[in-house]
């Protein structure tokens, strides 16, 4: 049995909690997880032939005040960027998170979600934008935790990325 | 370090040699020349060192001779030689099994006997714990209290008697990989209940976490425990991985050496997984056991002997063999009054069972036999149920044939009876009436077919009392007249004389029935000399028919009462006369 940490990450309300959610369903003591800033979920998947455990770190999102504590970022295999679409701020915040994380940690599987797919005619992000985050050369999927749309392919598109390809064949 | 030289010189040497060989002979020489004069006497040394370690079996007996002297070393050290030696052992000592199990099994054979028999005896002093643990809990006056408690607090009456009886308990224990918080291997104990166990262990790492950075301790200290009411989580961190037990109550203080220890001893076996761990925790479930090694409980008063549970054994076994003994003291007695029924001549068992009700008992018994009641009368104690189902039958045994007859024959004193084969024998002095009976009866009398009784002698003392009452009857019947008026053959106040004579008559009947013989009575009548003969003899005729008519009319049978016989010749008598004449 395979297990591997992930985490979500992003500016506040992006919407992280609400794809966990939407892709796990299943709640550990909120309460509790409110105080500390981070919320722990689990959700076993199989990539080809090879049972896989995703244990899902939701971190509190980062603001001007608050900045993610590195200790929760410690021994991730992989981790998903999540941005709202209607705000603008949270791309910058995504971008400074990569380039923190890929400082801190070097090249480890990363997935990009470009939620609030539900309000898309609010979106300030546009087409350049998104070519840049393409630019990074890791997967960019369009979310909606509302809609349930590309929530399973956002955890998918991480999940074959932390399976060596060996076994994924 | 001598050995490593020895290797890198000879490793140059080769090389060397390699090199001569392949540019031009010329050098070669020049070569070893120059390093004779370098070396001098060493190079001999060298060469020779060389030769033994290329030559496999020299350098093996080289070895030879520290080897167990390096290994004594190494163990004095530390522990990793048995760490290093492990899985060879393991794997000689499993292939030893597959190759000849016996061997094996013969040299353990010293060790396991004892093992075993100490391991049943815990298995049994725990079963007796638990029973005496059970019984108190139900049975007590604590545990009243208890249940009480638990209503009056509105927890669980086990909750309760968890928190009561126990010192502490470990509940669960997990292996925790530092860095990601991803749970390596999990111990729960039988009693405990956890939600899933993954998330706690990242939870755990979270908070250990959470709280590194929020005091800004550094990172060499940590969260020890963790405390909530009677639960508290003690941590113990090595380089790689976390351990975290989960305990309700107070443990001792070597608590946390023992998990140091567990820890040590898992990065010591694990160490290069625990270090390169990507994720893939199938080679930590060898860690379970040393984990639930972790799970300890204490309970209170545990030394305390079983009472309850000793006495309550003592009693139902008291009980048990009271009831033996006593179902074995029935089925003797049972057998006892069997045998006792068996024996008894005139009775014969047919049937013996034991049912829900006792002992059922079916007999045959011969009238004349003992009661079988009476027979096992003295067998018949307290309340033991021995019941007797009694039908009746004839025995043909001598003694029951010969009794039977007594009984039918009622034989006086005089009479002796006996029997021989089937023949009844009877002797003595009899009265005829009882020769009577004897001969009507006596061969009906089941058991005997013949009579002997030529030895029997007939003496009928009634005879001859018999013989004067009949005669004095005669003459009293003989000498009754009745007398008829003048000319009459009307018989007038005749009932006197009727009743009188009536009444010997019936005497008389009877009296020399007796005797055997058969009375006749004729009636006669006579006249008185006054009228003509012709007259005389029509009236004294008349007078006779009409005294035998009434005596008829009166009852007295036809038989007895002849015809008249002519006149016997007297006169001067009106009046009539009676005969009697025994046949």
């Amino acid at each position: 049995m395979l297990q591997k940490k992930i985490c979500l990450l992003g500016a506040f309300s992006v919407g992280k909690t609400s794809l966990i959610q939407r892709y796990v369903n299943k709640l550990f003591s909120d309460k509790y997880l409110t105080t500390v800033g981070v919320k722990i979920d689990k959700k076993q998947v199989t990539v080809g032939s090879t049972d896989l455990t995703l244990i899902v770190w939701d971190i509190a999102g980062e603001d001007d005040f608050t900045s993610i504590r590195s200790a929760h970022l410690r021994g991730l295999s992989g981790y998903i960027v999540v941005i709202d679409g209607t705000r603008k701020n949270s791309f910058d915040v995504a971008l400074a998170l990569h380039k923190r994380i890929k400082t801190e940690l070097g090249d480890v599987a990363a997935v990009f979600a470009l939620n609030k797919a539900d309000l898309k005619a609010q979106w300030v992000i546009n087409h350049e934008h998104i070519h840049a985050l393409a630019q990074l050369s890791y997967p960019v999927i369009e979310t909606s935790a509302k809609l349930d749309q590309g929530v399973e392919d956002l955890f998918m598109g991480l999940a074959r990325q932390l399976v060596p390809e060996n076994s994924e064949v | 370090m001598l050995v490593t030289e020895g290797l890198d010189s000879h490793a140059a040497i080769q090389q060397t040699t390699k090199q001569q060989d392949s540019p031009a002979a010329q050098g070669l020489d020049a070569l070893e020349q120059l390093r004779v004069l370098l070396l001098g006497a060493d190079y001999q040394t060298l060469s020779e060192l060389r030769q033994q370690l290329l030559d496999r079996e020299r350098y093996s007996l080289h070895v030879a001779e520290v080897i167990s002297e390096a290994l004594t070393l190494r163990a004095q050290q530390d522990n990793s030689l048995s760490d290093a030696l492990f899985p060879t052992i393991e794997a000689a000592v499993s292939r030893s099994v597959e190759h000849n199990p016996s061997r094996l099994a013969n040299a353990l054979y010293p060790v396991m006997g004892p093992a075993i028999r100490r391991s049943i005896q815990e298995v049994l002093q725990q079963a007796l714990e638990t029973f005496n643990h059970l019984l108190e809990q139900s049975l007590s006056v604590r545990s009243l209290f208890w249940r009480f408690d638990a209503w009056r607090t509105g927890r669980s009456y086990s909750e309760v008697v968890l928190l009561k009886t126990l010192v502490y308990q470990v509940e669960q224990v997990f292996l925790i990989h530092r860095e990601s918080g991803l749970l390596l291997q999990h111990a729960l104990s039988p009693q405990a209940i956890s939600k899933d166990a993954d998330m706690i262990s990242g939870m755990l790492t979270a908070i250990q976490d959470f709280i590194r950075d929020s005091f800004q301790v550094t990172s060499d200290n940590s969260l020890k425990t963790l405390q909530l009411d009677e639960l508290t989580v003690f941590f113990n961190q090595g380089p790689y991985a976390m351990m975290a037990a989960v305990v309700r109550g107070n443990p001792p203080a070597e608590f946390n050496n023992l998990l140091t220890e567990v820890n040590e001893q898992i990065h010591r076996q694990h160490f290069y997984f625990l270090k390169t761990f990507q994720g893939d925790t199938s080679i930590f479930k060898r860690c379970l056991p040393l984990l639930e090694r972790c799970l300890k409980t204490q309970l209170r008063d545990t030394k305390k002997f079983p009472w309850l549970a000793v006495l309550a054994l003592v009693t139902f076994t008291g009980a048990g063999l009271w009831w033996s003994y006593q179902y074995y003291q029935h089925k003797l007695i049972a057998e006892e009054a069997l045998g006792a029924l068996r024996a008894e001549p005139g009775l014969v068992v047919v049937g013996f069972e034991k049912t829900d009700e006792g002992y059922q008992y079916e007999i045959l018994k011969d009238p004349q036999a003992r009661e079988p009641t009476a027979v096992i009368q003295a067998l018949q104690k307290g309340n033991l149920p021995l019941n007797l189902h009694t039908k009746p039958y004839l025995s043909l045994e001598p003694t029951f044939v010969l009794a039977r007859a007594k009984q039918i024959l009622q034989p006086s004193p005089q009479v002796n009876l006996s029997l021989e084969g089937k023949t009844l024998v009877v002797q003595g002095q009899a009265t005829p009436s009882w020769q009577q009976k004897l001969v009507q009866v006596g061969s009906l009398i089941t058991g005997v077919e013949f009579l002997e009784q030529s030895k029997l002698q007939i003496i009928d003392p009634d005879a001859e009392k018999l013989t004067e009452h009949l005669g004095r009857l005669v003459k009293q019947i003989e000498t009754s007249r009745f007398n008829f008026s003048l000319g009459s053959s009307s018989l007038e106040n005749v009932q006197d004389h009727a009743q009188q004579v009536i009444a010997l008559i019936f005497d008389l009947l009877k009296t020399a029935r007796l005797m055997g013989k058969m009375p006749q009575v004729s009636i006669s009548g006579s006249a008185d000399e006054t009228g003509s003969e012709t007259i005389n003899e029509r009236l004294a005729k008349e007078r006779a028919l009409a005294m035998r008519d009434y005596l008829l009319q009166q009852g007295v049978p036809a038989a007895v009462i002849a015809v008249p016989k002519p006149d016997t010749g007297r006169r001067d008598e009106r009046s009539i006369h009676y005969q009697v004449d025994l046949f």
